[in-house]
């Protein structure tokens, strides 16, 4: 009877299972050092590599580099933060209108969370006052699995952003990110440009 | 005669409540805290094998300031091998399955799900008269899988501290 019971329970587990407790866990945006992915948007090849630790902003993060051109990431176990960083060019000379860390992902993902990060500053150019605003939004709207060229990936989030930057004028734009579990960035959507994953491996490549 | 039947009916059975320091483990402590688990368990013992259907409630708070939770109750069955024993105390190994109905919870944001369980611990008892109180270590496994991710675990540790009445 007992052992029944037993083969009922296991049974029971592996095929009624929603991956909740995998969800919870997962790593789904991993910043190791020696990792590298390669994607394909349209007819174009996009290389994304950890490279290693820095400083900027007073602060250490992880060097990651989209086509050779660095970006400054750091983790904490709530959220994810980039560094941003935008000038202007007026009279010969650049004008800082944003130097500072900003929240791009809030830990751990769950289904219909949503977050804003929001930068507002004034900056003087030339004796003009120039009102600076920054704002993200994000939306995780979905679970889904993603196939890609990579593969296929499963419980990944379905993340809906919104970016706004006003400076002389205003630019917006919206995308759609799916991060797998312990893979990160599968596919991305910018209006009609998709990009999707096609290699990936996390961590060093060992010899 | 009716009271004779119900003790017949009750031997060998007991009834208590269990109170647990939830750690969670691995990749599961990324997220989580440890926390507190309280719950029940009904007890069939006959010689050195003991039986044990349980249920447990936890809520593992996210770091530092966040908003989110993970709660969860777990159902499980567990069977029990009293390998040494001294007059009216002893230890016992046990291992069983079990099941999870998870939330999570992200402040309005809400996930639910279940998922199969195992665990393996090891007790310290002691049975006095009507009383039995344990003591000891448990090491639960949750195991999920999906399509294409194949099989899943995660694991957390757990101190736990039962009485239970036997009649």
């Amino acid at each position: 009877m007992f052992r029944r019971i037993t083969v009922f329970l296991l049974f029971l587990g592996l095929s009624c299972s929603d991956m909740i407790f995998e969800r919870s866990s997962a790593d789904y945006f991993p910043l190791v050092t020696g990792s590298e992915w390669k994607y394909l948007v349209g007819e174009t090849t996009t290389y994304v590599r950890v490279t290693g630790d820095s400083s900027i902003g007073n602060r250490s993060c992880t060097v990651v580099t989209v086509d050779f051109m660095p970006e400054f990431w750091f983790k904490e176990p709530c959220e994810i933060h980039k560094f941003f960083y935008r000038t202007i060019s007026r009279g010969g000379s650049e004008w800082t209108l944003e130097s500072r860390y900003g929240s791009v992902y809030r830990l751990p993902f769950v289904a219909a969370n949503s977050w804003q990060d929001l930068f507002q500053d004034t900056v003087l150019v030339l004796g003009d006052t120039i009102l600076y605003y920054h704002r993200l939004e994000a939306n995780v709207t979905k679970i889904e699995d993603v196939a890609t060229p990579a593969g296929i990936f499963g419980q990944c989030y379905r993340l809906e952003f919104t970016e706004e930057i006003r400076a002389f004028d205003t630019t917006t734009t919206r995308f759609t990110e799916w991060l797998a579990p312990g893979i990160g960035l599968v596919k991305s959507r910018t209006g009609n440009e998709e990009k999707v994953l096609v290699e990936y491996h996390i961590g060093p490549l060992s010899e | 005669m009716n009271l004779l039947f119900i003790v017949l009916i009750l031997a060998g059975f007991d009834f208590g409540g269990r109170i647990a320091a939830v750690y969670p483990v691995g990749g599961f402590g990324r997220f989580h805290s440890s926390s507190a688990l309280v719950g029940g368990n009904i007890g069939y013992s006959t010689g050195p094998v003991r039986l044990e259907s349980g249920y447990g409630y936890t809520s593992l708070p996210g770091h530092q300031v966040s908003p989110y939770l993970l709660s969860f109750h777990q159902l499980s069955l567990s069977s029990g091998y009293d390998f040494a024993h001294w007059a009216d105390w002893g230890f016992e190994a046990t291992a069983g399955l079990g099941y999870l109905f998870a939330r999570r919870d992200y402040g309005r944001a809400r996930e639910e799900g279940k998922a199969g369980s195992g665990e393996l611990g090891i007790y310290f008892f002691q049975h006095t008269g009507k009383s039995r109180l344990s003591v000891g270590l448990a090491h639960t496994l949750v195991f999920e899988r999906d399509g294409t991710s194949g099989i899943a675990i995660n694991q957390f540790f757990q101190i736990r501290a039962g009485v239970a009445y036997v009649p």
